[in-house]
């Protein structure tokens, strides 16, 4: 290991940082794997196998981490994590596209399978989603002052950064952060009710 | 589906999907929150992991120690024969580095951890050598 790298790596939380990566990477992956055990596109792969991935490549030089320009830890291991998982999704895109299966299907079918694959998003898992977790959050709502969905519709749209949000609703980043802890124990809720 | 109403859903999960992932890595709290949620027991992998990271944190310490050993032995072995070819005068005009040779033990078997860490961080004897330019000027 590189001796800034090495250096850079000793100024860390190790575990802080670990665990950031872990929840980054598991909700990137949640279009990729909706359901727990559930293959999805990219064959099976958690999580963990990323971020693991990561640190061996930045430990055994395959990456070179010039730590005086990328000089956030979690960035630069992001970018790895980011950089990975579109490999994966471009090979399956490719192996999609490319199968001499796919051409003796039927029109429907290709159709059916570009639906499904589109940057390896699922789409129509992603509107049911979007309709489930919706529902859920008026269900589960706390009264009219409940902003959960104008927070989330923001999610969506990735207009506003959270300071701009709460300028724009009027609430503290604090409250906006409850909201979106909000989301996240919905979304997992909703999730675990999909079809894989 | 029409080709637009894909392209829009898939921006807009997207940008869903990249602003939960930030929130949910944006400090620890957030992190340790979102894993409990998704039933992800962080110790039973960060135990081992954080060890590999940590393991490979002391080999390379381990190897930059052994690197400066070899490179330190080197560099006296190259002063030893450069200065049995100097005439007696030159060779008094350098008797000065050999107080602090000795004081570093150069001439023990090898040298201890310790000796090579106070050698490299007073590098007085390489400095000496270097001022002298005698040590790299061939």
């Amino acid at each position: 290991m590189n001796k800034k790298v090495r250096e850079a790596l000793e100024k860390e939380d190790l575990k802080a940082l670990y665990a950031k990566l872990l929840a980054y990477t598991t909700a990137k992956l949640y279009p990729y794997n909706w359901n727990h055990g559930h293959e999805g596109a990219l064959k099976g792969k958690q999580p963990i196998d990323y971020v693991q991935e990561a640190f061996k490549r930045v430990i055994a030089g395959k990456r070179k981490w010039n730590t005086e320009k990328n000089t956030d830890a979690f960035n630069y291991f992001k970018s790895i994590i980011d950089s990975l998982i579109s490999n994966d999704v471009n090979s399956v895109e490719n192996k999609v596209s490319s199968s001499t299966e796919l051409s003796q299907d039927s029109k429907l079918n290709k159709e059916a399978i570009k639906n499904k694959i589109i940057s390896g998003i699922d789409i129509l898992m992603a509107k049911e989603f979007e309709q489930a977790l919706r529902q859920r959050i008026k269900s589960k709502s706390t009264g009219p002052d409940d902003q959960t969905e104008e927070v989330l519709d923001n999610m969506f749209d990735g207009v506003f950064t959270p300071k701009e949000l709460s300028e724009v609703l009027d609430i503290e980043i604090k409250k906006i952060n409850y909201y979106k802890r909000r989301i996240v124990r919905f979304g997992n809720e909703v999730r675990q009710t999909l079809p894989s | 589906m029409n080709k637009e109403s894909k392209n829009s859903t898939n921006i807009r999960f997207n940008n869903f999907i990249e602003d939960l992932a930030n929130f949910v890595s944006s400090d620890k709290e957030e992190a340790l929150f979102f894993l409990e949620e998704n039933s992800i027991d962080l110790d039973s992998h960060v135990s081992k992991d954080l060890k590999f990271i940590e393991d490979a944190i002391s080999q390379s310490k381990l190897e930059e120690g052994q690197n400066r050993q070899t490179n330190l032995k080197k560099l006296k072995e190259y002063f030893q024969k450069y200065y049995q070819g100097l005439s007696v005068d030159q060779q008094n005009q350098y008797k000065v580095v050999f107080p602090q040779v000795s004081f570093n033990r150069f001439d023990e078997n090898g040298l201890g951890p310790l000796e090579v860490s106070q050698l490299c961080d007073d590098a007085s004897f390489l400095k000496y050598l270097d001022e002298n330019e005698f040590l790299f000027d061939e």
